[in-house]
């Protein structure tokens, strides 16, 4: 019965799909066969903004960006619970199935709330910029149609999988439940990247002429310079992020919890979800700085505007935001090692692993120019600082941010070995070959950044920070490979879950709370690149709001939303707990007696 | 062989070197690839 209606599901989204994307492709051929009525792109004047007495760029700026937060919650959650069910399932502990289950119950109060918010971001589009809107659906066409398509067919997944949980889950039927799961990201992550196009496509348009008439295919208006890099980094960030959301659920109910059995579960929880949040936050620098480059490479002015003009600012609070996502991570990581009595041989290391973060994180806080009075000059006679000066500049903060991420991993690698005493009979070269990844990774990190960073020329500089981010790789994916060898019959010494002070929950609260807000920050960054533009070069902004906020302001549009997020990702915690809880039927003493 | 993997000099040193050498052909890849080439020395190649 089960197998017959996954078939049938799986069927039907084989079916709609392509035949969706069949509509919007002939769509574009008519489109592109009809060359001789290409229209161009409006040239908008102030009267064709419908003047509501309200800022209409702060309610659209909202309603995004809290559509933003929830799309990115509910599309990574089945990502991780995917294969967090598969390692329950293949190594038959049920309690990864269980867990995997639970962080499914959060996301799906969510995904309602994120459908809401995306209405609402539709209307508040088409209401206060219908000329522009107008010309986004004259040039993604039918493919807005294949966008809905795959929101009924997500729904469905999404509901399937979630209320399919118990009935599929043991035996041949599991394997149902799996690829329904595997079906539910699929088409989750298509909805993402094709979202993604109309954001990459405003920023750095394709598949149009210089005018703004459509030349092109679907395929080739989505295909932008800026896609693939956009959506590499929003897949990672996502995944970080969702990791991150249901971490605090864990330490709420850590927290609240009454038995030793609910810390222990919860503690669990905990591990896992920052677990999760830290492995795909450790290469999301490198997914930001590959889309950076793609910026420069598209266009230097767009690229200055954000890295050397007044956006440079921002990067300073980008790296505040950061360092505390590192230092908070790496906290309860420290935390976490006192479960296990197997970790006092590796405690020395944590006071240098946070010397490390620190002035990192101090050298990253560095700003290059600071804003001055005439004395002030004088006193420091010069607008630079002569000993931090040379800190303010990328090869500083690019040696910062990789030996960051290295310090992190250490970390990682740390807790993982604590529980453990390895036996296999190369451990003496397997950890000299660590050792040795680690100092020279180092070595060439510091040499890379200082030597062609400030001793060579400027293109030695820039291709030089390609060496760093693959030293920085190495040692993670040499660490995780070394690791895994050499943890075969490994002995495992006893670990008490639940045996974890307190503060360490509050930095699972730090983390999503600096996310949240550094997703704020960055999604304020790449849209206001754009200037004043709506779609970059070709469709001109020219609303009463076409230019970029101020700091201040977008630092209170910022907090706003992200305060918003939280308060009703508390409300869904208290909704999932809620539906935990059974009333006891009131005794009637009288009809007793 | 086996005794000399027993030493730790030798495999520390062997493990170092080894792990150089991997560095430093992959700092040449790199910025071969981007067009960038180094001198033995690691200098900035004309």
């Amino acid at each position: 019965m089960h197998i017959r209606l996954i078939l049938l599901i799986i069927l039907l989204v084989g079916f709609v799909t392509p035949s969706l994307a069949e509509i919007a492709s002939n769509s574009s051929e008519v489109v592109a066969n009809t060359e001789t009525t290409l229209t161009p792109a409006p040239e908008l004047k102030r009267s064709d903004y419908p003047n509501m007495g309200f800022s209409s760029r702060s309610v659209v700026w909202i309603l995004a960006q809290m559509h933003l937060f929830f799309a990115a919650f509910v599309l990574a959650v089945p990502i991780f619970v995917l294969v967090i069910e598969f390692i329950g399932f293949k190594y038959k502990d049920d309690r990864y199935d269980d867990m995997a289950h639970e962080f499914m119950k959060i996301s799906i109060t969510a995904y309602s709330i994120t459908a809401l918010f995306g209405g609402s971001l539709a209307f508040a589009l088409f209401l206060l910029y219908p000329q522009f809107m107008a010309y986004m659906m004259r040039v993604f066409n039918t493919q807005t149609l294949v966008y809905a398509g795959l929101f009924f067919a997500e729904s469905a997944l999404l509901y399937i999988y979630y209320y399919g949980w118990n009935a599929m889950r043991y035996g041949e039927a599991k394997w149902g439940h799996l690829t329904i799961g595997l079906l539910l990201n699929a088409v989750g992550t298509t909805l993402l990247v094709v979202a993604n196009s109309w954001a990459t496509f405003m920023m750095a348009p394709s598949g149009i002429n210089e005018v703004g008439a459509v030349t092109g295919s679907i395929w080739e208006i989505m295909k932008g310079p800026l896609w693939n890099p956009l959506n590499l980094h929003r897949v990672l960030a996502n995944i970080a992020f969702g990791g991150a959301v249901v971490g605090a659920y864990a330490a709420y109910k850590f927290l609240s919890a009454k038995t030793m059995a609910e810390k222990a579960h919860y503690d669990w929880m905990g591990y896992t979800s920052n677990f999760i949040a830290v492995l795909a936050f450790l290469p999301l620098p490198f997914a930001g700085y590959w889309l950076m480059a793609e910026i420069y490479a598209y266009s230097q002015q767009m690229g200055i505007t954000a890295m050397g003009g007044i956006l440079a600012w921002l990067f300073v609070v980008q790296a505040i935001l950061i360092g505390t996502i590192l230092l908070s991570a790496n906290y309860y990581l420290w935390s976490g090692m006192s479960r296990c009595e197997g970790s006092e041989r590796y405690t020395w290391m944590i006071k240098y692993i946070a010397l490390v973060l620190i002035v990192g994180f101090l050298i990253w806080v560095t700003p290059h120019t600071l804003i001055l009075t005439p004395s002030e000059v004088a006193t420091l006679g010069g607008s630079h600082h002569h000993t931090l000066g040379p800190l303010g500049i990328m090869p500083a903060k690019n040696i910062a941010v990789n030996l960051m991420l290295i310090a992190t991993f250490l970390s990682f690698q740390l807790y993982r070995r604590s529980d453990k005493v390895i036996t296999v009979s190369w451990a003496k070269a397997g950890n000299a070959l660590m050792v040795a990844i680690y100092v020279i990774a180092i070595a060439n990190i510091i040499f890379a950044g200082v030597y062609y960073g400030y001793f060579t020329n400027t293109v030695y500089k820039v291709g030089s920070s390609v060496m760093q981010v693959a030293s920085t790789l190495i040692v993670i994916i040499g660490g995780v490979i070394i690791d895994t060898l050499m943890f075969k019959n490994a002995k495992t010494l006893p670990s008490t879950w639940g045996k974890v002070n307190n503060f360490s929950q509050y930095a699972l609260f730090a983390l999503p709370v600096a996310f949240t807000w550094l997703m704020a920050l960055m999604g304020y960054v790449r849209s206001s690149v754009r200037t004043n533009w709506h779609v970059y070069t070709v469709m001109k902004d020219n609303s009463p709001e076409n230019y970029i906020p101020a700091i201040g302001h977008a630092g209170n549009m910022m907090t706003i939303a992200t305060v918003l997020f939280l308060l009703i990702i508390v409300f869904i915690f208290w909704i999932a707990s809620l539906s935990n809880t059974k009333q006891v039927p009131e005794v009637d003493n009288a009809s007793n007696c | 062989m086996k005794s000399l993997l027993d030493n730790t000099v030798v495999v520390v040193l062997g493990a170092f070197i080894l792990t150089f050498l991997v560095f430093y052909g992959l700092d040449h890849f790199i910025m071969a690839i981007q067009g960038l080439p180094l001198n033995l020395n690691m200098t900035p190649a004309q």
